[in-house]
C-alpha cells in the first residue's frame, strides 16, 4: 500500500529540504538523501551550524546540544524533528 | 537598544543583583537566574517594583547541565529569543594551596568554568538565530593577578576569559559579541569572606583608596551590552580602581 503524506507533512518536507538547500548551498536537483555531514563537501563544521539554526528556524524549535551532534543525515533531521512533534 | 530580552546568571546578590536592577532601569526583560527559587521569586518581586522593565525568576544550578538547558528552554519557549547574557554566577573556593583538596578545585571549574561556558553555548544558540546578541562573562582581577589563598578561584577564572577570547572569534561571524568584566575588590558577599588582614591589603593595592560598588560593575556590563560597545569584542575589562598588584 502506497503511503500517503498529508499537505502539513509535505509542506514539512519541503521546508526541511529547503533549509538544507539554503544552509549547504545544493542544487537545485540534489539527492537530499544521501546527504553526509563532513562526507557532502559543502557541509562541514560552520555549515552544520548555519543548517542547525536555519532548521531552528524554519519549525520554530530549539535543539538540544545532543541532537546538533547527531543530525549528520537528512533522515536523521525528520528523526529528530519527530522528537519535536513534527512529522514528515 | 529597545526592549532587550537579558539573562543575568548568579542574579540574586551582589554584581549579578545590581546588574539585573540596571537592565530592569533600562526596560529590558530582564531573567532573574538563582539557583533557588525563592531568592529569584524575591529579588524579581523587588525589581518588578523598579521597572519600566519586567522580570522573570529563573531557576539555574551552573552545577547542572540539565539545569542549563532545561534554563535557556525556558527563556526559549518565553521570549524566543534573547539579546545579552551576563554570565555573572560563581563559587569563590578558598584555601592555601597545601589544603586544597580536588572537591574544591573541581567545584570552582564545575561553576565558575564549565557551567559559563554551557550557558555562553545556550546563549549563543538562541542568538544565532536574529544574528546579533552581546555576552558579557564575569571573570575577576585574580584571573591575572595572584593572591594567596585563591588558586583555584583564580585559575577558573582565567580559563573563562581564555574562553571569552575564543567564543569571540567564534561568534562574531554571526553577529555575536563576547566580553568579559574583570572586577577587582567590590563590596559584596564573596569579599565578607576574606579575612580582615586580606582586605586591607588589597586596599592597599587600590589606587581609588576605596571598595568598589556592585552598581559601578553594573554600568560597565550595561555598556558592553550595548551598542554603544558595538565594534568590542574579545575583550576582558578591568573594574578595579586602578587595582595595581
Amino acid at each position: 500500500m502506497p503511503t500517503v503524506t498529508s499537505p502539513a507533512q509535505t509542506d514539512a518536507l519541503t521546508r526541511l529540504r529547503d533549509a538544507f538547500t539554503a544552509a549547504l548551498e545544493l542544487a537545485p536537483d540534489a539527492d537530499h538523501e544521501t546527504l553526509a555531514y563532513r562526507e557532502t563537501p559543502t557541509w562541514d563544521s560552520v555549515a552544520h551550524m548555519q543548517l542547525i539554526v536555519a532548521i531552528e528556524g524554519v519549525f520554530d524549535v530549539m535543539l538540544e546540544t545532543e541532537d546538533v551532534l547527531a543530525l549528520s543525515s537528512f533522515p536523521e533531521a525528520r528523526n529528530i524533528l519527530g522528537k519535536h512533534g513534527i512529522t514528515f | 537598544m529597545s526592549s532587550p530580552v537579558v539573562c543575568v546568571t548568579g542574579a540574586t546578590r551582589g554584581i549579578g543583583a545590581a546588574t539585573a536592577e540596571q537592565f530592569v532601569r533600562d526596560g529590558a526583560t530582564v531573567f532573574v537566574a538563582g539557583r533557588e527559587r525563592v531568592s529569584c521569586e524575591r529579588v524579581a518581586a523587588r525589581l518588578t517594583t523598579i521597572g519600566p522593565g519586567s522580570v522573570v525568576p529563573l531557576v539555574l544550578d551552573l552545577s547542572n547541565a540539565t539545569s542549563i538547558t532545561d534554563a535557556f528552554r525556558t527563556i526559549f519557549s518565553h521570549s524566543r529569543r534573547l539579546d545579552v547574557l551576563v554570565n555573572n554566577a560563581g563559587v569563590m573556593p578558598g584555601g592555601l594551596l597545601g589544603t586544597l583538596d580536588r572537591a574544591a578545585i573541581e567545584a570552582a571549574f564545575v561553576v565558575n568554568t564549565t557551567g559559563a561556558i554551557l550557558c555562553l553555548q545556550g546563549a549563543m544558540r538562541l542568538m544565532q538565530r536574529a544574528r546579533h546578541g552581546a555576552i558579557i562573562n564575569v571573570s575577576s582581577v585574580l584571573a591575572s593577578h595572584g593572591v594567596a589563598g585563591r588558586t583555584a578561584y583564580a585559575a577558573s577564572k582565567a580559563a573563562l576569559e581564555a574562553a571569552t577570547r575564543t567564543a569571540a572569534i567564534e561568534c562574531a561571524p554571526w553577529g555575536i559579541r563576547v566580553n568579559a568584566v574583570a572586577p577587582g575588590w567590590i563590596d559584596t558577599a564573596l569579599v565578607d569572606g576574606y579575612a580582615a588582614t586580606e582586605q586591607e591589603a588589597i586596599r592597599a593595592r587600590v589606587p581609588m583608596g576605596r571598595i568598589g560598588r556592585p552598581e559601578e560593575v553594573a554600568r560597565v556590563i550595561a555598556f558592553l551590552a550595548s551598542d554603544a560597545s558595538s565594534y568590542v569584542t574579545g575583550v576582558v575589562l578591568p573594574v578595579d580602581g586602578g587595582y595595581v598588584p
